[in-house]
């Protein structure tokens, strides 16, 4: 059993912990008056707290808030259209010229001198690492801005 | 378990109708959540009319940023955490203090409240006059609640009031599960102490 009084965290804890088992502090308890009656006062205070009555806004905020909301930008079916249209006319473009330029294109590899060719690889892949660090910018910032919102 | 898959079942339920366009939806997450919001608003925001704007800016960030919503917690959690920092920004703001240590640690000592006073309270309880005595004790609690900092105050609603457990309000404050105990063993210390005096100030 403790000798001393308990400190006012074990008496929070006896008194708010339904599964507080600790066999030296409720030995303690049964046989100080000064604790019994501290844990007395908590369990009098914390059942006062559960009993507070909840506060309530006198107007009703559902109304408010939904009136203020944006309608759904987008429609279904637009969306659909939107989704499909563009790459298969990014695709169709890409077969048309290939259709078309086929000769050109034949003569790419061959006709341009190397370091041409290593130029031109050298400023795509760039372009392209550019473009991935920017998008994955983008993403920790708006994923930065949820969490803290 | 269960509990937390179904509510998250609920959540994903929820916010895909919303997401998909249907309104009614937000409907039913600001029903669902509106008294949580609300105890964070009123223990954290003295102003009436501020408390009003507060509380739509909250729901309408929370529209807003539904779709980054990733279920790591509860939907309401999620809400409150909004409320939470909005407040936060808005006693910022306003050059308010969260949690004014100084005006709590005021107090008078253990031994000045003795122990006499302490059983005239427990007295009360037990006595004939418990009615009388609980709405009495609940307005004293009440007011005395009031001029807790908002921190504390808050906290200490959450967690006996609302009922959230301490890993839900580390959540909703972002601060260690650690400290939310802390805070709130200082918070119930001061309480306790406030109210004892309040009494002994009655008695004389």
């Amino acid at each position: 059993m403790k000798a001393k009084h308990l400190s006012e965290n074990e008496l929070q804890q006896y008194v708010s912990d339904p599964f507080f088992f600790d066999e030296s502090i409720i030995h303690h308890i049964e046989s100080c008056e000064t604790c019994k009656v501290n844990a007395k006062v908590y369990q009098i205070m914390f059942a006062g707290i559960q009993k507070q009555s909840k506060p309530a806004f006198d107007f009703d905020l559902t109304d408010l808030v939904i009136a203020q909301l944006e309608q759904p930008k987008r429609s279904f079916s637009t969306n659909i259209v939107v989704a499909y249209l563009l790459p298969s006319t990014g695709i169709m473009a890409i077969l048309i010229s290939c259709f078309l330029f086929h000769e050109y294109f034949s003569g790419l590899f061959i006709r341009y001198s190397n370091l041409l060719f290593y130029l031109f690889l050298s400023i795509t892949v760039v372009v392209f690492l550019f473009q991935c660090i920017e998008i994955y910018r983008k993403y920790k910032k708006q994923i930065g801005v949820l969490n803290i919102s | 378990m269960n509990e937390i898959k179904e509510n998250i079942q609920t959540d994903q339920y929820l916010v895909g109708k919303v997401l998909g366009g249907e309104p009614n939806a937000f409907v039913t997450v600001i029903r669902n959540t509106e008294r949580l919001v609300t105890q964070i608003i009123f223990k954290m925001i003295n102003n009436t009319e501020d408390r009003k704007d507060i509380a739509q800016d909250i729901y309408l960030k929370a529209f807003k940023s539904l779709p980054g919503f990733r279920y790591q917690s509860k939907l309401s959690t999620w809400i409150a955490q909004i409320a939470y920092n909005t407040c936060l920004t808005y006693l910022e703001r306003k050059k308010l203090v969260l949690l004014d240590q100084n005006q709590e640690n005021n107090d008078p000592d253990e031994e000045s409240l003795e122990l006499a006073n302490k059983k005239s309270v427990v007295h009360l309880f037990n006595s004939t006059e418990n009615d009388i005595f609980q709405r009495e004790l609940n307005e004293i609690l009440k007011s005395e609640i009031e001029r807790l900092s908002p921190l504390h105050r808050t906290l200490i609603t959450l967690y006996h009031n609302e009922e959230l457990s301490y890993e839900e309000i580390a959540r909703i404050t972002q601060l260690p599960e650690g400290t939310v105990k802390s805070y709130l063993l200082r918070a119930r210390r001061s309480l306790k102490d406030k109210l004892l005096r309040k009494y002994k100030k009655e008695e004389l």
